[in-house]
C-alpha cells in the first residue's frame, strides 16, 4: 500500500477518533453502550438480594440467560451504536458543514472513506468490546464461572469470551459497512436503519426468506463446563457437542457455530448452524432429556 | 502559459434549471485577482469550480495545468478558505490546523512547524490553544485563513476573507495577501468591499448573473467603457477660465464647476488626448493646478456602470 495513503489514513483516524469518542457525537454511543452494563448490574443487584432466579441456575439456565443477554447486546446497543457512528461519518459532517475540510485536502476519496470507516470501526469496537467483556466477566463471575476455573487460560470461559468479543467485532465490521454506505447515499438514514432493524427482528419469523442469507448473530454461550465426558468434535458442522455429559449434558457451541435466541420463541434455544447443509447437523435435533424442558436445540435446513 | 495560470475554458455550471455561471473563459495570472459582483452573480460557484467542489456542466477548468478532478495533486498547490463559518467540534485553533495537515500526509514535526508558522502569519498565536467555538467572528476568519495557507499553496482561493474583521485585522490581512502575491502566488479573492478590492487587486473579474461582465486591470476595464466618459476632477485656482478652455477640446463632452468653486469636473471620451491638451491649457493660461484625479476609474464606479446600470435598466 502506498505509504502516503497509510499516513493519510492515520491522520484521518486521529481526527475521527477524537470526534467519535471525545465529542458530543459520542454521547449516544456511550448511552447505548451503558445499557447492557446497567442491565447486568441490575440483574446482579436484584439476584444478590433475592437469590439467583431458578431459571438461571445451573449451566443450562445460565446458557439461556447468556444467550438472551448477549442477543440484546448485539440487537440493540451494537446495532444502534453502529448506526449512529457510521451514518454520521459523512452525514454528520455535512450537517456540521465541516466535510469540505476533507475535500480540500489532497486525499483520494477512497482513502478518505477507508480512513473514516477504520476510525469508526476502532471507536465502536473499543466501546462495545469493552462493554461486552465487562458484562461477560461480571455475569460469569456472579453465576459461578470463576469457581470452575473457567477463565483460566485455555478454559471454557476464555473460549466463550473470545467468541463473544469476536462476534461483537464482526457485528461492528458488518453493520458499519452497511451503515456507512447508507449514510453516504441517503439523506435521511434513520428510515433505512429502522427498516433493517425490523427486518432483522422479523428474521426468525420468516424462515423461508432466510435461505442463503448470512447474518451476524451471537454465539450461544454456556458458562462453566459441566465436567462431562469427552467432547465429540463435529468439524463438518462446526459444532462441538458434549455427548457424554449424561443427564446434565448440553450442546455446547464453538466459535464455528453461530447461535440465535429469540425472545418470542418461548425460551427455546434455537441454533442456526453456519454449515446448514451438513447431514451431521440433524443429530442436534434430538434433545437430551434435561435440555428439552427449557431448551430444545434444533436446526433449520 | 497555461501551466502557470488558472484557466476556465468555456465553463458553464447549472443547478438544475438555475444558472450558476455561463460560458466563462478566463485565464488568471499570478497576483491578486478579485471577483466582484452582487449576490448570486456566480462568485462562489466560480471558486467551487476552481477547487473541484463542483463539477462544471460544460467546459473544463485547469489550475496550474492540474484538473480539479485530481484532488490528491490539486490540493498540494491550492488552499481554499470557504465562506462557511463552521469547524469540526471540540478543536482548538492550533489542533484544527495541525490535524488537517496530518490528513495531508505531512509528518508530525513538519506539521507542527507549519502550524506555528501559519498561526503566526495570521497573528493568532495568543489564542491558538483556545477552542475555536470560543473565538470571535474575526478570529474564526483568521484561523480559517491560517488553515488555508498552512500547507503553503501556490494558489489561494478566499471567499469573502475580510468579512467580520476589524479595520486593523483587515489591514494585516491585506498585507498578507500582498506578501503572498509578491512571492508569485495566485490569490483569488471574492469581496463586496469595493474600495478594498480597488486597493489590493492586480486584476478584477466582474460577474453578473453568471456571466463575466469584465476582466483585467481596473484602469484598462474603465478605459474600454466608451459608453461612459471618464470623469476627471481638477482642483485649481481659476476653475471658470480652465472650464472654458478645456471645453474647446474635441475630447471633452461635459464640464462642471465644483460647488466650492475651487475645481471642476471634466467628462472626456479620450483621456490620453485630454491630458495632453490640459497640460497646454494650464501652461498657456497660468492656472495653478493642485490636483488631477480620475473620479470614476475605480472598481466602485466600474461596478456601478456595468452592474448597477444593468440592474437599474432591468
Amino acid at each position: 500500500m502506498n505509504p502516503l495513503w497509510l499516513s493519510q489514513v492515520r491522520g484521518i483516524l486521529r481526527l475521527e477518533l477524537r470526534k467519535n469518542l471525545f465529542s458530543m457525537r459520542a454521547m449516544p454511543l456511550y448511552l447505548l453502550a451503558s445499557t447492557p452494563l446497567l442491565a447486568a448490574a441490575l440483574f446482579i443487584m436484584v439476584s444478590s438480594f433475592s437469590g439467583i432466579p431458578e431459571d438461571v441456575r445451573g449451566p443450562v439456565g445460565a446458557s439461556t440467560f447468556f444467550a438472551y443477554f448477549f442477543q440484546f447486546v448485539l440487537n440493540f446497543p451494537v446495532y444502534f451504536g453502529c448506526a449512529w457512528i457510521f451514518m454520521n461519518l459523512f452525514r454528520g459532517e455535512v450537517l456540521d458543514r465541516s466535510l469540505h475540510y476533507y475535500f480540500l485536502a489532497p486525499v483520494r476519496r477512497d482513502v478518505l472513506v477507508a480512513g473514516k470507516y477504520v476510525s469508526a470501526l476502532v471507536s465502536t469496537a473499543i466501546v462495545f468490546i469493552g462493554t461486552t467483556a465487562t458484562c461477560f466477566l461480571s455475569l460469569y463471575s456472579f453465576l459461578g464461572g470463576w469457581g470452575n476455573g473457567g477463565l483460566a487460560i485455555g478454559g471454557q470461559g476464555v473460549t466463550q469470551l473470545v467468541t463473544y468479543l469476536f462476534v461483537v467485532g464482526l457485528a461492528c465490521l458488518g453493520y458499519g459497512a452497511v451503515f456507512l454506505a447508507v449514510g453516504l447515499f441517503l439523506r435521511n438514514p434513520v428510515v433505512p436503519a429502522l427498516i433493517l432493524f425490523l427486518w432483522e427482528g422479523a428474521n426468525p419469523l420468516l424462515p423461508g426468506l432466510q435461505e442463503g442469507q448470512h447474518h451476524v448473530l451471537p454465539a450461544v454461550a454456556l458458562p462453566g463446563s459441566t465436567g462431562g465426558g469427552p467432547a465429540g468434535v463435529d468439524r463438518g458442522a462446526g459444532l462441538r457437542m458434549d455427548r457424554g455429559a449424561g443427564p446434565g449434558g448440553v450442546h455446547r457451541a464453538d466459535p464455528g457455530a453461530v447461535g440465535y435466541a429469540h425472545p418470542t420463541d418461548g425460551g427455546r434455544l434455537r441454533l442456526r448452524l453456519s454449515a446448514r447443509r451438513s447431514p451431521c447437523v440433524s443429530r442436534l435435533s434430538r434433545p437430551s432429556p434435561p435440555v428439552s424442558r427449557r431448551c430444545r436445540c434444533q436446526t433449520t435446513s | 502559459m497555461g501551466d502557470t495560470n488558472i484557466v476556465f475554458d468555456n465553463v458553464s455550471k447549472f443547478y438544475g434549471e438555475v444558472l450558476g455561471v455561463n460560458r466563462v473563459h478566463l485565464s488568471i495570472p499570478p497576483g491578486i485577482t478579485s471577483l466582484v459582483g452582487p449576490n448570486g452573480s456566480g462568485k462562489t460557484t466560480l471558486m467551487n469550480l476552481m477547487t473541484g467542489l463542483l463539477q462544471p456542466s460544460q467546459g473544463s477548468v485547469r489550475i496550474l495545468g492540474i484538473s480539479p478532478g485530481e484532488p490528491e495533486r490539486l490540493f498540494r498547490h491550492v488552499g481554499y478558505c470557504t465562506q462557511y463559518d463552521s469547524f469540526p467540534r471540540g478543536f482548538s485553533g492550533r489542533h484544527f490546523i495541525y490535524a488537517y495537515l496530518r490528513v495531508h500526509g505531512i509528518g508530525h514535526a513538519e506539521a507542527n512547524r507549519r502550524t506555528d508558522l501559519a498561526i503566526e502569519r495570521v497573528t493568532l498565536s495568543d489564542a491558538a490553544h483556545r477552542r475555536v467555538a470560543g473565538y470571535s467572528k474575526g478570529m474564526r476568519q483568521r484561523i480559517k485563513l491560517a488553515q488555508a495557507i498552512a500547507h503553503e499553496p501556490d494558489v489561494l482561493v478566499l471567499d469573502e476573507p475580510l468579512n467580520g474583521l476589524d479595520p486593523m485585522a483587515r489591514a494585516e490581512m491585506i498585507d498578507l495577501f500582498r506578501d503572498l502575491a509578491e512571492r508569485g502566488q495566485h490569490v483569488v479573492i471574492s469581496s463586496h468591499i469595493l474600495h478594498e478590492v480597488d486597493l489590493i487587486s492586480d486584476q478584477v473579474i466582474l460577474l453578473n448573473e453568471g456571466y463575466v461582465v469584465a476582466e483585467g486591470d481596473i484602469r484598462g476595464v474603465r478605459s474600454e467603457m466608451e459608453k461612459h466618459p471618464l470623469q476627471v476632477l481638477i482642483r485649481c485656482d481659476k476653475p471658470a477660465l480652465l472650464a472654458s478652455r478645456v471645453f474647446e477640446q474635441d475630447s471633452v463632452v461635459e464640464v462642471k464647476i465644483h460647488d466650492d468653486r475651487q475645481g471642476l469636473l471634466v467628462s472626456t471620451r479620450d483621456a490620453d488626448k485630454f491630458f495632453l491638451a490640459l497640460n497646454q491649457v494650464v501652461l498657456d493660461n497660468g492656472v495653478k493646478v493642485t490636483e488631477v484625479t480620475p473620479a470614476d476609474a475605480d472598481v466602485h464606479a466600474v461596478y456601478q456602470y456595468l452592474i448597477g446600470y444593468e440592474k437599474e435598466t432591468a
